[in-house]
């Protein structure tokens, strides 16, 4: 059986958010919540300053916190490894997305049911590529069987240094990145951070999350 | 947390998962130190595990209660009941463990009512067999349900990523210490028996003083633990929840009412106002464990 998996390559990313739309088409995601974004993290200052993209999504975790906490057994792995939430079996206690240590759950505003990113399960029955990989212009997306060596995924993760997001929470991620620039370690250590682009006016949390990595550098 | 660093998404429980677990711990502690402190006399002691259970039985409904206004509706929260597919879950056991010990006292609260019955009738020894058997076996499994419900938010929190101060090594047995005072306030403000009050009050100067020593203990093992940890451990004694720290729950939850139990011993209402201070320093020790980041 495939072990699916996504190796993010950093140096392409050009956080152009075309994997962010495709995934909101694809699930029809309500305004406010997301399933695959990407974070702009920001490091050292002028005239050194450097913006990271970093896409983020569920990690579909060879030991997923979400899998063990779901009280109702909701929250399934199919055989191809990918992790999925049966919406009947939600009872929106939560439970998970206090678990995750990547804030990849939410709560369907629309539907109120937990909902993630599922790796287009969908469509990768069917043989297809999850509609943020196809979307991406930069191809900085690759999805496959990790398990295959023949597959593009494992040959490139054998020709590169991989890392994966919090690896000290031992979760196991099936989300890889090639990160040469280490940006992930950026990101803030709990939560995620907020993208500075969705700054809005009135809405103070993402004035705070545009400093985050950097808590000395407060805007004055 | 550090200040400024505000994460996404929320936190996904609200004050009333708070309030539950203070409302759980209250009904946990209630029930083992009702039967830590039930008295000799047969007559006093069924009039004191009447009075307690009932007590109990309304702080549990408030948890259910508590628990489906969370989650929206009743079907959501029966459905943690009637599902065994993923027992690894530490909500799914917590879920089990309040309809068990709801189950238990519902049964216990029969059994008393039979009891006060029989004591009302002069029928003061119990019948031999399954009589005997299930006065003794009832309160005990009830003890043993409610003990697992007392520490339960903490193993509950520990798989979080928003309260680290449940993750630390003494969380738990903070968590009982919690239950248990709370407990014993509840329970001294329900006993009527003099004996009994001067027994309560003796309880709630040892409980307190375990918890002075279990808070010092929790705070030298945060100190220089991980980096998560002690930005909690700095959130709760010298950043925002500071006052509320050292204000409600070192100061009026466990400074002022152990002087006075310790100086005051024999006045009633002292005795009173010290459970109450304890009540609401135990309590807001839960509500901050289950907070603080």
């Amino acid at each position: 059986m495939a072990r699916l998996g996504m190796l993010i390559d950093l140096r392409t990313c050009i956080g152009c958010h075309a994997c962010s739309v495709a995934c909101k088409a694809e699930f029809d995601v309500p305004l406010g919540v997301f399933r695959d974004t990407v974070k702009y993290v920001e490091e050292g200052k002028y005239p050194k300053a450097t913006r990271h993209f970093i896409p983020i999504l569920c990690n579909h975790c060879e030991e997923a916190p979400c899998l063990k906490a779901c009280p109702t057994g909701a929250i399934i792995r199919v055989e191809n490894g990918e992790i999925v939430i049966n919406k009947g079996d939600c009872n929106v206690n939560r439970f998970c997305m206090a678990a995750c240590p990547y804030g990849a759950i939410y709560v369907d505003p629309e539907e109120h049911v937990a909902q993630k990113c599922t790796f287009c399960e969908h469509r990768t029955a069917q043989g297809m590529q999850p509609a943020c990989v196809e979307a991406c212009p930069m191809r900085c997306r690759i999805f496959g069987d990790l398990d295959d060596p023949a597959s593009t995924i494992a040959q490139k993760v054998r020709a590169n240094t991989t890392t994966v997001w919090k690896p000290e929470a031992g979760t196991k991620p099936r989300v890889m990145y090639i990160d040469p620039k280490e940006a992930l370690k950026h990101l803030v250590n709990e939560g995620i951070q907020v993208d500075p682009r969705a700054q809005m006016a009135g809405n103070p949390h993402t004035a705070q999350g545009t400093y985050a990595a950097h808590p000395g550098k407060q805007p004055q | 947390m550090i200040p400024g660093l505000q994460p996404l998404p929320e936190v996904p429980w609200g004050p009333i998962i708070g309030v539950y677990f203070i409302l759980a711990g209250m009904a946990a502690g209630t029930t083992l130190v009702a039967e830590w402190v039930a008295p000799q006399d047969s007559r006093t002691a069924a009039a004191f595990a009447w009075k307690t259970s009932w007590v109990v039985l309304v702080a549990l409904m408030l948890c259910g209660v508590l628990l489906i206004v969370d989650l929206g509706r009743p079907a959501r929260f029966f459905l943690m009941l009637t599902r065994f597919s993923n027992l690894g879950s530490a909500m799914s056991v917590g879920a089990k463990l309040i309809a068990l010990k709801g189950f238990l006292l519902t049964l216990y609260l029969y059994l008393l009512h039979r009891r006060r019955y029989a004591l009302a009738a002069g029928d003061v020894a119990l019948a031999p067999g399954v009589t005997r058997v299930a006065y003794a076996v009832v309160p005990l499994l009830l003890a043993v349900a409610s003990l697992c419900l007392a520490a339960y938010p903490a193993i509950l929190l520990a798989r979080t990523w928003f309260a680290p101060l449940a993750a630390c090594s003494g969380a738990a047995l903070l968590f009982v210490t919690t239950a248990l005072l709370m407990g014993a306030a509840v329970a001294t403000c329900a006993a009527s028996d003099e004996a009994l009050v001067t027994r309560l009050r003796d309880v709630m100067l040892f409980l307190g003083a375990a918890q002075l020593c279990l808070l010092l203990l929790a705070g030298l093992a945060l100190y220089g633990g991980a980096p998560a940890l002690e930005r909690a451990l700095a959130a709760l004694i010298a950043g925002r929840n500071a006052a509320v720290f050292w204000g409600l729950v070192i100061g009026v939850g466990l400074g002022l009412p152990l002087v006075a139990l310790a100086t005051m011993r024999q006045q009633y209402l002292v005795t009173m106002a010290s459970a109450v201070c304890l009540l609401v320093g135990a309590a807001t020790l839960r509500f901050l464990i289950f907070t603080v980041a």
